[in-house]
């Protein structure tokens, strides 16, 4: 029964946590909202915005990223460099017209996120592994308990 | 994030520095590997694509877990799963896990230059990104690997004796 408070309590506490940050960091610089932004952009001109969004464009000398419902032509990176459904990151100055100039950008294509991903079943893999090598589930207090000789 | 096979492998690193310093039993090793997995729980809310938002006009974001906050409750439901004398070990080196899966993700790509406030909530401060690699840069595991089985080897000759 203590073990149920505790847990609860645990679990209040991560939702205090949830909470707790969307109020201090949603649509501010570290976390802005793409969707806000969009929804009365001309008063945002000028801002520097750090945005993660999906290449949805990338044609005749231009890029378009696309984050919530938020898309900009973005001034870098180059057409050349990437896909559409590629992941990006950029940083820069909006402009009118739905522009950023761009003073850094990161890209990630789906190929590299689909790697990142396989590698990390591969780690959850091993650390449940080797957990589950020296500790068992005791039925009886639904528990992991250490297994016998450790 | 790097991906997690570098975090649980240099988990291990940190891991078995922790227990040779507390002077701990090896079952415990293993822990400190599933803590350094346990912060990347909430990047499941990013698959599903509800990471950040407003639900009944309460804004939220599923981040405020990737903290040193989040690493001390994931810890502690870590350890309530353990029996009941394992438990208080058990939190510190779940705990180990979290700290070194959000120490390895301040070297991480961000283009602002600017880390995630990983010591929410006693500190809303935002740390410089070391911008070291990106979470797709997969020339991390071969380091990683490296260095978690030179502490193997270590580990092995010292139990040899």
């Amino acid at each position: 029964m203590r073990r149920l408070v505790i847990l609860l309590g645990l679990c209040l506490a991560a939702a205090a946590l949830v909470v707790g940050f969307g109020v201090q960091f949603n649509g501010t610089d570290a976390y802005p909202d793409a969707e806000g932004i969009d929804a009365d952009y001309d008063a945002h001109v000028g801002e520097t915005v750090h945005i993660w969004g999906e290449v949805t464009a990338a044609e005749k000398g231009y890029v378009v990223v696309t984050a919530d419902t938020l898309s900009l032509r973005v001034s870098d990176p180059a057409p050349d460099d990437v896909a559409v459904g590629d992941q990006v990151q950029v940083y820069g100055r909006l402009a009118p017209g739905q522009r950023l100039v761009t003073t850094a950008s990161d890209v990630q294509s789906p190929e590299a996120l689909r790697n990142m991903y396989a590698v990390s079943i591969v780690g959850i893999a091993l650390a449940a592994g080797s957990f589950l090598r020296r500790w068992r589930v005791d039925t009886d207090r639904w528990a992991f308990v250490p297994r016998e000789g450790e | 994030m790097p991906d997690l096979l570098t975090h649980v492998l240099i988990a291990y690193v940190f891991g078995a520095a922790a227990v040779w310093w507390a002077d701990t039993p090896d079952r415990y090793l293993p822990v400190v590997l599933v803590g350094a997995a346990a912060p990347d729980a909430m990047k499941a809310t990013v698959l599903l694509g509800v990471t950040t938002g407003t639900a009944f006009g309460v804004p939220y974001s599923f981040w405020g877990l990737h903290t040193l906050g989040g690493v001390a409750v994931l810890s502690g439901i870590g350890a309530v799963t353990l029996a009941a004398s394992e438990r208080r070990t058990g939190f510190w080196l779940l705990a180990c896990g979290g700290v070194s899966h959000l120490v390895l993700d301040l070297f991480v790509l961000r283009v602002d230059g600017v880390a995630p406030p990983y010591l929410f909530p006693v500190s809303g401060w935002l740390p410089p990104a070391a911008n070291l690699y990106t979470s797709t840069d997969l020339w991390t595991i071969p380091v990683a690997l490296a260095l978690a089985l030179a502490v193997l080897v270590m580990r092995r000759r010292a139990a040899a004796g």
